[in-house]
């Protein structure tokens, strides 16, 4: 006994302390990798008496660029709330032999950004766009030569961003929607209200919170936009704060100054978003459901319902995709549609050209690294942040950093990464370890996140039971939590792996000229106006995601994306 | 001999002390229950016991080995303590089967001989499932599962089994088949037993011993006879059941109730102006408005306020005074006249002044506790 | 503390990040002695990597040319405008961590602001002293090379536009108001602010600004002007690259002409500082002013050498006839002023 008094006590310390240096190392290491760059970037814009200030807002433009930042985020918010809130409530209401259909809102999520937006292009561009050119058949259009919708302008912009969005704010409704249990509806309709009331008495008021929520994140995310700008803005030379970004990071010499200041709106409206989300909802915690009775979907019987959530995916993934198809099987693009000029001639091209083979397996590469290493980490914080509550300060401060790249667009992450490792200590620029490094940095919001959920869930009681049953802590991990947590991982993991595969806006920045990923050689293939490849390209990229996706399932069983 | 023994044990979250300077000893194989409100302590005792939690102060002693000891900064972690345990949640791993989930403290303590010779299915056939060992917990009803929990927390035959409220999420007829089980297995296997519940039914059947908490410190410590015959205090019998209440004051003669009857108190109490007279409801006898009412007892007149069917008696409740009481009537007796009573009718209400529980008023239970009718 | 392991092990991983970092970039390879051990250290080397803003058919001509000389040396081309490129050299010169060899530019004022800035190394090749080449015309300070050199034209869809035209007046007819002409945004292309001015002046009076008036789509590159033509998404351009050529070739329904005084710019590259190959990088250097090289790179440009089969667009125009532009109109607040001025016109 007196032998074992002082070695269990310092052991006891030496646990103590082991957690709180481990935790604290986590965090440094976090913060520098998340928080640095943006911190850098921004330092950079007050330098030299605040050049950088003077010289992007001292822009002739400045003014309509902010008009078109601000009013692009908020029509394609108001698009992407509405279509997001109904989906939600469509999908809830579908009938049950078409249940299926309720996959179809998240489906855009997994088509790629620069796929969608091209294949936009090719099916609404004023003069070969196959859309327009169908609808110019129509007797009050026949005497157009080009339109009548122009995908360049900023409406079609506007209204492409916010179908993008719709997929995140349904996520989120649909999310608040599982707590509205059939009974409110039923009880609704029961008293006499018709659906349309019973959405607007019912659905909408307890729906609330989620939407509050939904709207901020998509807000966050308008802000941010960047592909449909970039890539359909350019001919009509709409400019939102992100594209001003990426034209004075393409200028010689690049100057960081003018392109930390663009950025600054964003970090302090991303700032406010995330701090002020932490405020009003305080502990996480408290909106995890713990496990137990879940409402089950009520099982509607309409075929309104099913009509429309149907249209949305016609629209949304099916009409882009058929224009990014078509033109990759055309020997050109043009209106002039013929079976006979059908080739698979662009993919032969495809895989000859140099660069797109190597961003295949740079894409795929540096998106697992990424992965492989935003899971553990992520599994880290989760624990941190909900079962480690006697470390107040590391555990909040863990909290509200990984919460961040959420609130920032990518665009200031890819920036400030360039700047950032372009210089010492750490020179990373041309390696593929500075894709790894951004791509952590995005997807650390959704490692964290989907583990603390499910952390949260699954409650103390097993690791405690395990305990008490002589297991070590590690020996708990390992044979408890982990396999508990396993389709949490492996939904977290999948959903990174598309997001990532389609990276492209922080990729466009740290790239280096041979170090690129599939959304990059697919934009400079763009740029070079090579149509037939990129849609070559498009599908490639698609299909990569889709084989990721399948991989996903085979693992992980086939509801691995009910999870998202 | 005491086996288990925990000395000034305290505990608090911020300002709120939840274990205040407690004291209890287990007995080898005895069969100890913490009985109390929730927010009394007596999961956090138990939990300290456990070592899943680590108190502020005191010393917990394992057969003469201290677990833990705040002096010598001392503590043992939960998975070095040869302790079961059993939660209320059941917390049967569900990516494991019925087999792995009670060979699993078997294997972790490498106990192979055990596992060889069959321990888990002979653990399981204790607990009558033997016949479910390949399946999940998913697939598993309630009490099968609660059952399972069970055995996993006894297939290492640890020293002390801790009970975490094991019965509360079962239905009322599991309920009375497993705390059967329990108690025959405690029976043969002979181990220490910790039982938190907030049931005194529960306490009543399975404790060797109860100890009767109230905001971090033991009410009351004795046997279930002792406990339900001689409450300690007006909380422990409220807590218990005893529910009937009566205030009497000190009138010139002795003692009396607030209408004016004399009552015969047989506890001295001096200094008192005030008391708390405490009655199990099946002590007190109903009797019709026009029947002769027995000699020596103390009588009531009341009006009959509800009446409800039991089987074989009738659960009554009337109002005597400003007082409500419970009893209950024999169906044989009084179940003709009561079927076709209507509220509010007077009747009258008796008891011996020997199954009276007297305190003093000043202790009368501040926070009166609530019971969970589960 | 359950996943304390796995963070660990992540933490590791970090580290090895860091550690990777320290000792990143290429081992520092130098320059051999005579031809003969450049060429045997450029087969050595094996790989050579060229960034270029010119068409991205030259470059894969180029790259065949080039692999089939020297079967040993795997050549990369990485084509994108000034835009894409300039910053990525910069970047390279500055981090050390350098990916591309040689450089191709038509940005005058780059070109002379490098020369102050360590940008380039002598060339060395034996090709540079052939009379064919004229040393003394072609090359800027040992270091930038004149390397091919391309003339803007007028070009038009044939199917939208069979008349075609004839002079850049055409591309301002009313018929092709509103979206149907385009034109390349110079927004961080100093040679585009370069031909903006001229042909303001020898297109015909205040060209530019009635061209912004039929309100033209606007292109980041005259490579995607050229495929916008293919594809019918316009109809006609006042400066295409003669590119399209190669677009025809292919079957595409386009037409170019070289107008009467047209605006031509030579590309002139160098040998960079930072290469990480600087064997291969002298070997494609000196392969460049070859009669191969110039078969490839200047296939429908101008070459700088007489008498090349495929260039020189019918005249006998030779790169180092046409001029580079003047580095002081070129500087960088020269360029920003114009493209405000440009955006308020065509964008505003």
């Amino acid at each position: 006994m007196a032998m074992t008094r002082p070695l269990a006590m310092l052991g006891v310390d030496l646990q103590r302390w082991r957690s709180r240096l481990f935790y604290g190392a986590l965090v440094v290491a976090l913060g520098y990798l998340i928080v640095m760059p943006v911190w850098r970037l921004q330092t950079l814009a007050f330098e030299n008496d605040a050049a950088g200030y003077e010289s992007q807002f001292g822009r002739p433009d400045i003014g309509e660029t902010l008009r078109t930042t601000v009013g692009l985020a908020i029509a394609s918010l108001v698009i992407a709330m509405v279509l997001g809130t109904l989906l939600a409530y469509a999908t809830s209401r579908l009938p049950r032999r078409v249940g299926f259909l309720r996959i179809i809102p998240v489906l855009p999520i997994v088509m790629p950004s620069v796929a969608n937006v091209v294949g936009w292009a090719f099916l609404l561009s004023p003069g070969p766009g196959y859309l327009n050119a169908l609808m110019r058949q129509l007797p009050w259009w026949d005497h157009l030569d080009s339109g009548p919708v122009n995908v360049y302008s900023s409406t079609w912009i506007i209204i492409i961003t916010g179908f993008g969005l719709t997929s995140f704010v349904y996520l989120f409704v649909s999310a608040g929607m599982q707590n509205i249990s059939s009974e409110h509806l039923e009880a609704a309709q029961s008293s006499g209200s018709s659906q349309l009331g019973v959405f607007f008495k019912v659905v909408l008021p307890l729906l609330r919170p989620s939407l509050v929520y939904g709207g901020g994140v998509a807000l966050l995310l308008g802000l941010g936009q960047f592909t449909g700008p970039l890539l359909l803005g350019q001919n009509e030379g709409m400019k939102v704060l992100t594209t001003e970004m990426y034209r004075r990071t393409s200028e010689s010499p690049v100057n960081y100054a003018a392109a930390a200041a663009a950025a600054s709106p964003l970090v302090i409206v991303g700032i406010l978003v995330v701090l002020s989300q932490r405020f009003l909802l305080g502990n996480q915690a408290r909106f995890v459901t713990h496990g137990g009775k879940s409402f089950a979907p009520a099982g509607g019987r309409s075929y309104w319902a099913a009509f429309f959530v149907g249209l949305y995916g016609f629209v949304a993934l099916v009409l882009p995709l058929l224009g990014v198809l078509i033109v990759s099987l055309s020997p050109y693009w043009s209106e002039n549609l013929s079976w006979d000029l059908f080739t698979l001639q662009n993919y032969r091209e495809m895989v000859r050209t140099p660069g797109v083979m190597e961003s295949v397996s740079t894409s795929v590469v540096t998106s697992l690294a990424a992965v492989a290493i935003c899971v553990p980490v992520g599994l880290a914080v989760a624990t941190l942040v909900v079962r480690n509550r006697h470390l107040t300060v590391v555990r909040t401060i863990a909290d509200v950093i990984t919460a961040l790249p959420l609130g920032l667009p990518a665009v200031i992450f890819g920036v400030g990464f360039l700047l950032t490792y372009t210089q010492p200590p750490f020179i990373l620029y041309g390696t593929k370890w500075v894709i790894i490094l951004v791509y952590i940095v995005l997807m650390i919001p959704f490692a964290t996140r989907m583990q603390m959920t499910a952390l949260i869930s699954m409650g103390n009681t097993y690791s405690e039971a395990s305990a008490v049953s002589g297991a070590s802590p590690l020996v708990t991990s390992l044979r408890v939590t982990l396999p508990m947590l396993k389709p949490a991982v492996l939904s977290a993991v999948a959903l990174m792996f598309i997001l990532l595969t389609h990276e492209f806006a922080a990729s466009l920045m740290v790239r280096s000229a041979t170090t690129q990923v599939m959304g990059t050689v697919l934009y400079d293939h763009w740029s070079n106006g090579s149509y037939t490849l990129v849609a070559a390209m498009a599908i490639l990229m698609s299909a990569v995601t889709a084989a990721g996706v399948m991989v996903a399932m085979l693992v992980g069983g086939r509801n691995v994306l009910d999870n998202l | 001999m005491a086996s288990f023994r925990i000395s000034g044990l305290s505990k608090s979250y911020g300002s709120n002390v939840i274990v205040d300077d407690l004291d209890l000893e287990i007995d080898e194989g005895e069969f100890l229950v913490l009985l109390g409100p929730s927010g009394c302590g007596k999961t956090t005792t138990l939990r300290c016991l456990a070592g899943l939690e680590t108190p502020e102060a005191g010393r917990i002693e394992f057969k003469g080995q201290a677990v833990y000891d705040s002096s010598a900064r001392l503590n043992v972690p939960a998975h070095k303590r040869s302790i079961g345990m059993v939660f209320q949640s059941y917390a049967l791993w569900p990516n494991m089967t019925v087999r792995r989930n009670i060979a699993y403290p078997l294997k972790v303590r490498k106990m192979k001989d055990a596992i060889a010779a069959g321990r888990v299915e002979e653990t399981a056939e204790m607990v009558h499932c033997g016949h479910l060992l390949d399946r999940y917990p998913s697939q598993l009803s309630g009490g099968q599962q609660q059952r399972i929990a069970l055995a996993r927390g006894l297939s290492a035959r640890p020293d002390l089994v801790l009970f975490d409220e094991p019965l509360s999420n079962l239905d009322a007829r599991l309920r009375d088949q497993v705390r059967t089980e329990i108690h025959r297995l405690h029976e043969s296997l002979g181990f220490g037993a910790v039982f938190v519940t907030h049931d005194q039914s529960e306490a009543f059947a399975l404790g060797d011993k109860l100890a009767i908490m109230r905001a971090g410190t033991i009410e009351q410590l004795g046997t279930p006879d002792d406990v339900y015959n001689n409450p300690a205090t007006d909380y422990v019998a409220d807590f218990i059941g005893m529910s009937n209440r009566l205030e009497l004051r000190r009138s010139a003669t002795g003692w009396q109730t607030g209408d004016g009857v004399d009552v015969l108190v047989h506890r001295d109490l001096p200094d008192a102006e005030a008391v708390v007279a405490r009655i199990w409801p099946e002590d007190v006898q109903l009797h019709r408005g026009n029947e002769p009412l027995p000699p020596h007892a103390v009588a009531l007149s009341a009006s009959l306020l509800s009446s409800e069917f039991g089987g074989r008696h009738y659960d009554v409740t009337v109002a005597a005074g400003s007082e409500e009481f419970r009893l209950r009537a024999d169906a044989a007796t009084h179940g003709s006249w009561l079927r076709s009573s209507t509220a509010g009718e007077p009747v009258a209400i008796s008891f011996r002044p020997d199954q009276m529980q007297v305190y003093p008023l000043g202790e009368v239970a501040v926070d009166r506790p609530l019971v969970a009718a589960s | 503390m359950t996943s304390k392991r796995l963070a660990a092990a992540v933490a590791g991983g970090l580290f090895a990040v860091a550690a990777l970092a320290g000792c990143g970039g290429s081992d520092d390879a130098e320059l051999a002695g005579s031809w003969d051990e450049i060429l045997e250290a450029a087969n050595e080397e094996g790989e050579v990597v060229i960034y270029g803003t010119v068409a991205p058919d030259n470059l894969e001509l180029l790259k065949q040319a080039f692999e089939k000389e020297y079967p040993e040396i795997e050549l990369t081309y990485v084509r994108g405008t000034d835009a894409d490129i300039l910053p990525k050299v910069e970047i390279e010169n500055q981090t050390g961590q350098g990916t591309a060899d040689i450089h191709m530019t038509t940005d005058a004022g780059w070109i002379d602001r490098s020369l102050d800035a360590e940008y380039s190394v002598e060339v060395v090749g034996p090709s540079f002293d052939e009379e064919a080449y004229d040393r003394d015309a072609s090359i800027i300070e040992d270091k930038w090379f004149v390397t091919s050199a391309t003339v803007f034209g007028l070009a038009w869809n044939t199917e939208k536009l069979p008349e075609g035209l004839a002079d850049p007046e055409d591309a301002l007819a009313s018929e092709l108001a509103g979206g149907k002409v385009g034109v390349t945004n110079p927004a961080g292309i100093p040679t585009y602010v370069d031909m903006y001015r001229k042909i303001d002046v020898d297109f015909g009076e205040n060209y530019v600004e009635r061209l912004a008036e039929i309100q033209p789509r606007v292109y980041d590159s005259a490579v995607a002007i050229g495929q916008a033509l293919a594809s019918g998404e316009i109809w006609a351009t006042p400066m295409s690259s003669s590119t399209v050529l190669t677009e025809k070739a292919n079957g595409a329904p386009v037409e170019f002409v070289v107008p009467e005084k047209p605006f031509g710019v030579p590309w002139y590259s160098h040998v960079l500082s930072s290469s990480p190959h600087p064997n291969a990088a002298q070997v494609l250097a000196d392969f460049l002013v070859t009669p191969e090289g110039q078969a490839a790179i200047s296939h429908d440009f101008i070459a700088c050498l007489p008498d090349i089969e495929g260039t020189g667009l019918g005249t006998d125009l030779q790169a180092q006839d046409v001029p580079l532009g003047d580095a002081d109109e070129l500087s960088s607040d020269a360029v920003q002023a114009y493209q405000d001025e440009w955006e308020q016109a065509f964008l505003g």
